[in-house]
């Protein structure tokens, strides 16, 4: 009976804004103590969201702090491999990687429950409709503007065009996806008059 | 706001969509050609003028206060509800230029609202809220990544890069005032793109126009 009336989505967006805010207050061990627990609740609930491990850009946005912190932060008095560093610096670096990575990981909860069909439920509740049909129309819309894109685009390739003239067909292919995708905006919007659908009506 | 039509709704969101998608699929693209730390430098621009471009094409088909900050929202949501990782960067960073745009654009009201003084072509005043929105929109883009990092990494960020920049300059050989001047380069470059980006913007919607018109008389 409890679990039916907790929130998933509210829970979720708490939960992320405490582990927002812990993350900035904490230092020294206490945030060390929070990532372990944000990387535990990530292994639990988003273990696909951890495939950023596996990615150098991730280790280089993550070992960057603690590097320039060994160089730039404190007193030279560590020699690692006949290179002279700050201990105050890395341990600073460290920190910053730390509550990087808790802030990352705490976004990530929030957003762990929310889909588009909850985002549009939220608008109509609070009577902003039309930014639900809004976001309704654009998510559906992503799928034929790709496939546009990918016809003109084709189109344009086999006449020779982005060989002959770049610029001109660039130009040409932005035209006529816009084009396109106005005029497939323009059957929604009288699919939706026909069915009288009106964004003041409650 | 205004109140706003089924219409002016729908093409709020074919236009987030279409902001949306250049920042999933070519955003992807670009952080996988260019480096880590380059990546505000060229993605960003890249991005930031396309987007640029797509919502100020939008604006000229809902004009009125508040559509490019909305679409500005369509495309946030878009791009943090996507698969691929956390991205606040990228979030930040769309509304942000939303917002400048649409500081930008409120320029227009008043020029045509109130009357061009007499004898100017009102087509030539046209131009100046869109190139001011785009210069405005690609300004955030030099300040962004600072202001990420700041975020993420704490006050101990600012402390480093001040440090960096002052050792940097000085093992150069460099005046500090040298690194106050590549910044400004730097966003000159950033503004007079967005700059071009605003007026590109212009056109791109009156092409679409004439060809929209052109579309409907063939058909007819």
């Amino acid at each position: 009976m409890l679990k039916s009336k907790i929130n998933p989505v509210w829970t979720a967006i708490v939960a992320g804004t405490v582990f927002i805010v812990l993350s900035v207050i904490l230092k020294g061990r206490y945030l060390f103590a929070l990532s372990i627990v944000l990387f535990t609740v990530m292994l639990l609930f988003r273990r696909p969201e951890l495939r950023m491990f596996f990615r150098i850009r991730f280790w280089v946005f993550t070992l960057l702090p603690a590097l320039t912190g060994a160089f730039f932060i404190g007193e030279k008095n560590l020699h690692i491999a006949a290179v002279r560093v700050s201990s105050e610096g890395i341990f600073e670096g460290i920190q910053m990687s730390g509550r990087a990575l808790c802030l990352l990981f705490s976004f990530s909860i929030i957003l762990s429950k929310i889909t588009t069909g909850k985002i549009i439920v939220f608008f109509e509740k609070y009577r902003l409709k039309g930014m639900g049909l809004a976001l309704g129309v654009a998510s559906n819309t992503l799928a034929t503007i790709a496939q546009n894109s990918s016809s003109v685009y084709h189109t344009l390739r086999l006449r020779g065009g982005f060989k002959k003239r770049p610029i001109k067909s660039f130009s040409l292919f932005v035209v006529v996806v816009i084009s396109s995708s106005i005029r497939h905006a323009d059957d929604i919007v009288h699919a939706a008059m026909v069915r009288g659908f009106d964004t003041d009506a409650s | 706001m205004g109140r706003r039509s089924v219409r002016d709704w729908v093409y709020i969101g074919l236009f987030g969509a279409l902001w949306g998608g250049v920042e999933l699929s070519l955003g992807s693209l670009l952080h996988m050609l260019f480096p880590p730390l380059a990546g505000t430098y060229f993605t960003g621009l890249i991005l930031g003028s396309l987007g640029c471009i797509i919502a100020l094409t939008g604006y000229s088909f809902v004009p009125g206060r508040g559509t490019v900050l909305l679409i500005g929202c369509i495309t946030a949501i878009l791009k943090l509800i996507s698969p691929g990782g956390v991205k606040i960067g990228p979030v930040v960073a769309i509304l942000a230029e939303s917002l400048l745009m649409e500081a930008g654009l409120l320029l227009e009201g008043g020029l045509l609202l109130k009357g061009a003084p007499p004898g100017t072509r009102i087509r030539r005043i046209r131009h100046i809220p869109y190139v001011l929105a785009g210069m405005l929109c690609l300004a955030w883009n030099l300040p962004h990544r600072f202001i990420m990092l700041r975020i993420l990494f704490g006050k101990s960020f600012t402390d480093v890069a001040l440090k960096m920049a002052k050792d940097g300059s000085r093992l150069l050989g460099l005046q500090t005032d040298a690194v106050l001047t590549v910044i400004i380069v730097l966003l000159i470059i950033r503004i007079a793109a967005g700059a071009l980006s605003g007026y590109a913007a212009l056109k791109l919607a009156q092409t679409i126009r004439r060809r929209s018109i052109f579309h409907a008389e063939i058909k007819n």
